[in-house]
């Protein structure tokens, strides 16, 4: 689903590509200003599924006419349900790097095809709420489920960052913007007897890997400061 | 901006092809104890158990039915991941009258010599995976042998207090 969500809308950022380049402008102004947001997927997630709750702010200042400043802030709570651990993930992160536009614009317009680096930083907790002892033999038909939760001490994780995305002004100054994250974790702090399964602002992770992806889907608002 | 586009794409297509959550990681079962038989007057030698049936008992004393008869010098046996102690029956040179039936619940016992073990333990919950849970170790391992007037068991010696796997013998029994 999400996953169509997406080809839609590249599809709708390829037609608007094909009008705006028949036209090129020689006498470009461009606008300076803080482009501030939030990503809708995680608000959207939060109400729909159950054990999801999440947040993120995220901002650009266009310091030069090719690079961004850009970061982003968020808080998730994740309930994670696999047949041998069911945990909750809980915290913070921010992330925050430069962007850089491939896009030509012309008169004063701030749409983006972008490409980033990001250094991502998640503070976090883990709580196992129910977890099973693998143990294949029968004979003593013992229940293998245990029920007593475990709160595990916090975890702390480093990444570095790639991002791509679209951003296009729909509206005056209202953009809407479509990313995906490729990630590689350079420090992560586990608690003793347990692994980050879910790191918030991360993601999942998989097993003996430090990648991670994720994807997001933003509506900003652009604060024009200056016109050069 | 085509080159961009196609990272986009790449990045979706990374996103379904996750690792499956299968667990394959060696070792991550609960291991068993491994009990190698030994020559009582001469203690480096294996020596086969005849005839040996292994019966474990439940708290309320009950015996679990289930139990083949069979001559071996090495037995890996499961302890319980949620009590401290463990207690089985360790019958030699076992007779077992089968009632002239196939069906093993009516099944007595004519002959043989029986000797109760128990096995007190520390259970430790050692995360292996996602995809593995948890699995239990068992430490601080010893042995009690139940005395009765004729016990076949003449001594015992924990090698590893520490079962984590099967690849070598936990305790010896000499016989």
């Amino acid at each position: 689903m999400r996953t169509y969500i997406f080809f839609i809308s590249l599809f709708l950022s390829f037609a608007s590509f094909a009008q705006e380049e028949v036209v090129k402008d020689s006498s470009k102004t461009h606008k300076f200003g803080l482009r501030v947001g939030t990503d809708i997927s995680k608000l959207v997630k939060s109400a729909v599924i159950k054990d999801y709750t999440a947040f993120e702010i995220n901002a650009d200042y266009n310091f030069s006419k090719k690079y961004s400043l850009a970061g982003e802030f968020g808080n998730e709570k994740r309930t994670i349900d696999e047949p041998q651990v069911n945990f909750t993930t809980e915290g913070s992160y921010f992330k925050i790097g430069i962007d850089y536009n491939a896009y030509e614009n012309w008169l004063d317009m701030e749409n983006a095809i972008f490409v980033g680096l990001r250094y991502g930083l998640s503070s976090y907790k883990h709580t196992l709420n129910s977890y099973s002892i693998l143990n294949t033999d029968f004979y003593w038909d013992e229940n293998r489920l245990i029920n007593d939760a475990i709160n595990y001490d916090s975890s702390t994780t480093h990444w570095l960052e790639l991002i791509v995305g679209i951003k296009a002004e729909i509206f005056n100054n209202l953009y809407l913007g479509i990313n995906a994250q490729l990630k590689n974790y350079v420090g992560n702090e586990a608690p003793d007897n347990f692994a980050n399964l879910y790191i918030p602002g991360f993601g999942k992770t998989i097993e003996d890997s430090k990648w991670g992806v994720g994807f997001g889907y933003t509506v900003s608002y652009f604060i024009p400061f200056y016109k050069k | 901006m085509k080159k961009i586009i196609t990272i986009l794409v790449f990045l979706l297509l990374t996103i379904s092809c996750e690792k499956d959550d299968i667990c394959t990681t060696p070792n991550a079962d609960t291991a068993h104890l491994v009990i190698r038989f030994y020559d009582y007057n001469n203690q480096d030698t294996p020596k086969e158990v005849t005839n040996l049936l292994i019966v474990g008992i439940l708290d309320n004393g009950d015996l679990i039915s289930d139990g083949i008869v069979s001559t071996r010098d090495s037995i890996a046996i499961p302890l319980r991941i949620l009590e401290n102690n463990t207690s089985f029956i360790l019958t030699t040179d076992t007779v077992i009258d089968d009632q002239g039936t196939t069906d093993i619940s009516d099944d007595t016992i004519t002959s043989g010599n029986s000797d109760n073990i128990v096995l007190n333990y520390e259970n430790e919950e050692l995360f292996i995976s996602k995809a593995c849970g948890f699995k239990n170790i068992f430490n601080n391992v010893n042995l009690d042998l139940v005395p009765d007037a004729d016990n076949w068991i003449s001594d015992s010696n924990v090698v590893n207090n520490k079962i984590e796997n099967e690849n070598n013998a936990h305790i010896h029994i000499f016989h």
